[in-house]
């Protein structure tokens, strides 16, 4: 993947503090992450405004240290969160919208091109087509915001446990047209592609050019060299002209117990596929100085 | 030894989580469950969701018939936690927690889970473990206030590094020292830790106020039948040290999410056999 842009998801990370994750991730290869935004590393209910915006700045402080960037933001809403654009309940829905919207902020803030938008969820009981008009009118007003700071949103099918309004190909397709927004794009998850048997070439092609962001892992969301097919997945989307960004998105029952070593398995693995290109072997002299992780990139 | 009764049993609407709490509230009377133990999570009861849910939710409980016999609030996965090294952190899940305590007393539901919180695992585990008492030692203060017994709860080391196994849970309980903080132990995180639920109810006796009977291979909160767990082993380890309390059926994989009541039915017939009698729907 010539034009490949890797990115690291903070998520396995979550019980580490934010600066460790980024030394690991930087330690292991990468140039980018993709900020999990979600306590404690960065959430909304943990901060008055002030305090917000002086984490944000120490967060790209940590950045710079570390000599990464974030082309990718994705705060937690829906899936662990209890965030709802499209709830039925008034309160709940006006609430999720203006987090989401702030979040939107958030991501032009940091730097950030994209972000993860969840579509809202529906009672598994009381599935309606009034629902999912309420998600679609959501995603339209954030998109509004989206275009204004420069963000593309993406919208990223979710376990149908979860109620989402967008679980499948289809369902993705048809939500990606209902909404009508051009900076409403569909993210990829090879593991959940391919853990159904499907092709990630075919997901590509029925999105017609809507693409704009892939998450990879192997299987069971473990490191890419653990099997599934992810190699062959991504050298169909680098054929089929894929430029964008990925973001190896570890996500294993348990990957918190040793999240760095997962990454820097991955970012081996990538290395081997061609995909990475590692830092090269530091000198014995170097060596007797202490070097930072950014250090150990600046030797490319 | 003393026997384990069905009416000893409650259920919990975790595993309803993405269903409406009025589907759960019908599913329990159809499957004669009386007891509950009311996780509190978003759309069911929270107090995230805004306004004061507290009189909708006395209202349902009420018209349903059943009891709330412990509150839950979800504390694992939501931007809470009472180990935080973040002050404000700390300070806002212990003020959401006297909230949920307050709300137990008003349900006439005398205790509430507790767990541990997740320190970061790059700091010393020394430094977490203060952060936490010093939480559960403002939160058993609340408890007496309120007349609610906090259950300190074991977790697996995927979920904390806190109290995974019987020294870790016990320290904190005899350190606060207080009638209002006792343990509730889960049998997922005993089997991990590759131990067993007899030790823990010769060492805390009486304190062991209240137990999650879950399968697991060796966790996942499963159903029984779908792990590898000896449940008579367990069943046996509480009648030997006459535990009369009440026992939560807490499964919660994700594979019985999407039709709970069908797998809750499956685990209420699988421990009928292996308890001795007794009646779910009966108010113990």
């Amino acid at each position: 993947m010539k034009n490949a842009k890797l990115c690291v998801v903070t998520a396995p990370y979550w019980h580490y503090t934010l600066e460790y994750a980024m030394n690991s991730i930087a330690s292991s290869g990468f140039s980018s992450l993709e900020l999990w935004a979600a306590s404690p590393h960065y959430c909304y209910a943990d901060y008055t405004q002030e305090e917000r915006q002086a984490r944000r700045r120490e967060i790209l402080a940590m950045m710079e240290r570390y000599g990464l960037d974030m082309p990718v933001f994705y705060p937690e809403q829906m899936n662990k969160y209890p965030l709802n654009i499209a709830s039925a309940e008034e309160e709940i829905r006006q609430f999720s919208l203006e987090r989401v919207l702030e979040y939107v902020d958030d991501a032009a803030l940091f730097g950030a091109e994209s972000m993860l938008l969840g579509t809202g969820w529906q009672h598994l009981d009381a599935p309606s087509p009034e629902n999912r008009e309420r998600a679609v009118s959501a995603i339209r007003t954030v998109s509004c915001r989206a275009e204004e700071r420069g963000i593309t949103l993406l919208l990223e099918p979710a376990a149908p446990v979860l109620g989402s309004f967008v679980w499948d190909l289809d369902s993705l397709v048809r939500m990606l047209h209902d909404v009508g927004c051009a900076n409403v794009k569909a993210c990829l998850n090879l593991a959940f592609i391919l853990e159904r048997g499907e092709s990630a070439a075919d997901w590509y092609s029925a999105l017609n050019g809507r693409v704009g962001h892939v998450h990879f892992a192997g299987q069971g969301g473990r490191d890419p060299g653990s099997g599934s097919g992810v190699s062959g997945a991504l050298r169909a989307l680098d054929a089929l002209g894929y430029t964008g960004h990925l973001s190896l998105n570890i996500t294993f029952r348990d990957c918190c117990l040793t999240p760095d070593r997962e990454v820097f398995r991955s970012g081996r693995w990538l290395s081997r596929q061609g995909f990475l290109q590692l830092p090269r072997p530091v000198s014995r002299e170097q060596c007797s100085k202490e070097l930072s992780a950014g250090d150990f990139r600046r030797t490319l | 030894m003393s026997k384990l009764l069905m009416d000893q049993l409650a259920a919990t609407n975790m595993v309803y989580s993405r269903f409406s709490f009025q589907y759960f509230l019908d599913s329990m009377q159809r499957l004669g469950v009386r007891s509950i133990e009311l996780y509190g999570c978003t759309t069911h009861f929270h107090f995230y969701d805004g306004g004061d849910p507290i009189p909708r939710l006395k209202r349902q409980i009420r018209d349903s018939g059943l009891k709330v016999i412990s509150m839950m609030p979800e504390e694992n996965v939501y931007p809470v936690n009472i180990a935080a090294r973040e002050k404000r952190l700390r300070d806002n899940t212990v003020s959401l927690y006297k909230r949920f305590m307050d709300a137990a007393a008003e349900l006439d539901c005398h205790q509430m889970l507790l767990c541990p919180g997740r320190p970061y695992r790059d700091m010393p585990y020394s430094e977490g473990f203060q952060y936490a008492r010093d939480s559960v030692q403002r939160l058993a203060e609340y408890g007496q206030e309120t007349g609610v017994v906090l259950c300190y709860e074991n977790l697996r080391i995927g979920e904390s590094t806190l109290a995974t196994n019987l020294e870790d849970l016990s320290r904190m309980v005899w350190e606060i020292d207080s009638p209002y903080l006792k343990c509730c132990v889960d049998t997922v995180p005993v089997y991990a830790a590759g131990e067993k639920l007899a030790d823990y109810l010769e060492v805390l006796g009486e304190n062991v106020h209240h137990i999650h009977l879950n399968d697991g291979d060796p966790d996942g909160h499963l159903m029984w039948g779908d792990g590898t767990q000896d449940l008579d082993e367990h069943l046996d380890a509480l009648r030997a040290h006459g535990y009369s309390r009440y026992i939560t059926m807490e499964m919660a994989a994700a594979k019985y999410r999407l039709d709970p009541e069908t797998y809750y039915a499956q685990n209420i017939r699988y421990l009928s056999a292996h308890f001795d009698g007794g009646n779910l729907s009966n108010s113990w």
